[in-house]
């Protein structure tokens, strides 16, 4: 009696355990009990049942995200990112979606950066697992700060997974490019003031991501001097700069709007900002810098003056 | 070239077109979000990058630190840095607080980059220069974290009474059955 019972307990606990080992499905049960109802009424011993199984849908999860944690803007251009993720489904990798992978970028008070076309999957593991490999791009123009990440991926009923526990850090930048390539001065006579340049502005674009705000765009000019006599030049003092033009506005100190240069020293041009913004948008993300020759001495002479003597301007951005 | 003389026209000739940046890993914002957080006594190498993406011409930086009780200094310092057309530089830097530091200290770090122009004769060069600081704050060191204990998932609990269980049925049956 005793045997029975332990082999009798035995066997609903290997039951149990069988039950618990099967995968979530539901199915018609109480259909088919009622069908085996039928079955002892006496009626047929032997007829066609059908099963009228639904196998339930169950949603993808992004288990696993991989990129650099930290991201260094490319200078007048974008920078490409990778972003990696895991997918798992319950229902199989073949239920997921191969191209349905999504990453995008967030950060408060920026617009939403994405590529709807940028996941593919790259690899499957094991029956559930797949890898998806994301190219994003961020402009050297985006704000510096921690932007954060989120992978979507979709499986072949519409369920959805979704991942937004990484961040990256988006460097801060400083670069700027400037044009023409040449200023050109016409008709000066020596003895003569206030002369402006008939090609300025001297252009700079800003090509990363920081602000440059007012009195941190600084130039440090020297002195021209003649290449064949020295003893004469052109003075860094009797130059100066503006980021304003009209009625020599660049050449008249008295006004606050124009900065004469000393030599050696870093001069900021008065109220020159240089904020960040694509700078192929007209007006953005560029600042005007107009420059003067207050006076042309009367003692100077016909010969070539450059920078060989006391070295190169600088434009300093703080 | 800059000529003078009556009547003549001058011109200032600037050679190509000129552009390199800085990246900085650490900087001024609101809140000090990208400040540099170290405790007393720790040291970290932070990176910058000299970048010259754009036009044809190899840039020369100089480069110099300044930071308050020099917490800051170049880990390879050289005299000059080469950047060539199209390519970026590293520059790292080693961060070193003292450990005679006090929590709330702030140590201030400027990194500035001037591009060494040469001048060839006739002609007026321009160069660019970059300066970036930040703000080394110091607070207390982070405990590491501890590692949390594995925790049985309900399905797993299940599992594994079951299978005590039937362990233990078996053995009962297998005693009983010798008896």
């Amino acid at each position: 009696m005793e045997r029975k019972k332990s082999v009798f307990v035995t066997t609903i606990f290997l039951i149990l355990f069988a039950l618990l080992m099967m995968p979530p499905v539901s199915a018609g049960i109480v259909d088919w009990i009622n069908q085996v109802k039928a079955g002892i009424t006496g009626r047929a011993t032997s007829q066609t049942v059908t099963f009228n199984l639904t196998i339930a849908n169950t949603a993808p999860n992004i288990t696993y995200i991989t990129m650099n944690a930290t991201v260094s803007p490319t200078e007048n251009t974008n920078t490409l990112i990778i972003v990696n993720f895991t997918a798992w489904d319950p229902d199989g990798i073949s239920n997921l979606d191969t191209k349905g992978g999504k990453v995008n970028f967030t950060k408060t008070g920026e617009a939403l950066r994405q590529n709807s076309s940028s996941c593919l999957q790259t690899a499957t593991w094991g029956t559930y697992y797949a890898n998806y490999t994301c190219t994003m791009y961020m402009w050297y123009f985006d704000t510096s700060g921690t932007w954060n990440v989120t992978a979507l991926v979709n499986d072949s009923s519409n369920g959805v997974a979704q991942n937004q526990t990484v961040t990256f850090t988006y460097n801060q930048l400083s670069a700027f490019v400037t044009h023409p390539a040449a200023l050109t001065w016409a008709s000066l006579s020596p003895g003569t003031t206030n002369q402006t340049s008939n090609n300025d502005p001297l252009v700079l674009n800003n090509t990363g991501n920081k602000n440059i705000t007012s009195g941190n765009v600084q130039i440090n000019a020297t002195n021209l001097k003649g290449e064949t006599d020295n003893t004469k030049a052109i003075w860094a003092g009797n130059m100066s700069v503006a980021i304003l033009t009209g009625s020599s506005a660049e050449c008249n100190e008295n006004t606050n709007q124009s900065a004469a240069f000393s030599p050696g020293v870093f001069t900021n041009a008065t109220n020159g900002t240089l904020m960040v913004g694509n700078h192929s948008v007209a007006n953005v993300g560029n600042r005007n810098l107009y420059l003067c020759i207050r006076t042309i001495g009367s003692e100077l002479t016909s010969q070539s003056y450059s920078t060989t003597s006391e070295g190169a301007w600088t434009i300093k951005i703080l | 070239m800059f000529l003078a003389s009556a009547a003549l026209m001058i011109s200032i000739l600037l050679s190509g077109v000129y552009a390199s940046g800085v990246v900085s890993p650490y900087w001024d914002s609101p809140n000090d979000e990208n400040s540099l957080r170290l405790s007393k006594g720790d040291s970290k190498v932070v990176q910058f990058e000299l970048q010259n993406m754009v036009g044809d011409n190899d840039a020369t930086f100089k480069l110099s630190l300044q930071s308050s009780q020099d917490v800051a200094q170049f880990t390879e310092p050289q005299e000059a840095y080469l950047v060539e057309a199209g390519t970026s530089v590293p520059v790292p830097i080693k961060i070193s607080v003292p450990s005679s530091a006090q929590i709330g200290d702030t140590y201030r770090v400027t990194f500035t980059a001037q591009e060494a122009k040469t001048t060839a004769p006739g002609q007026f060069a321009l160069g660019s220069a970059f300066e970036t600081s930040f703000n080394v704050l110091i607070g207390e060191k982070l405990a590491v974290p501890q590692k949390k204990a594995e925790v049985l998932g309900s399905k797993q609990i299940i599992i594994a009474v079951i299978i005590i269980l039937l362990i233990i049925a078996l053995a009962i049956w297998i005693k009983r059955r010798k008896q």
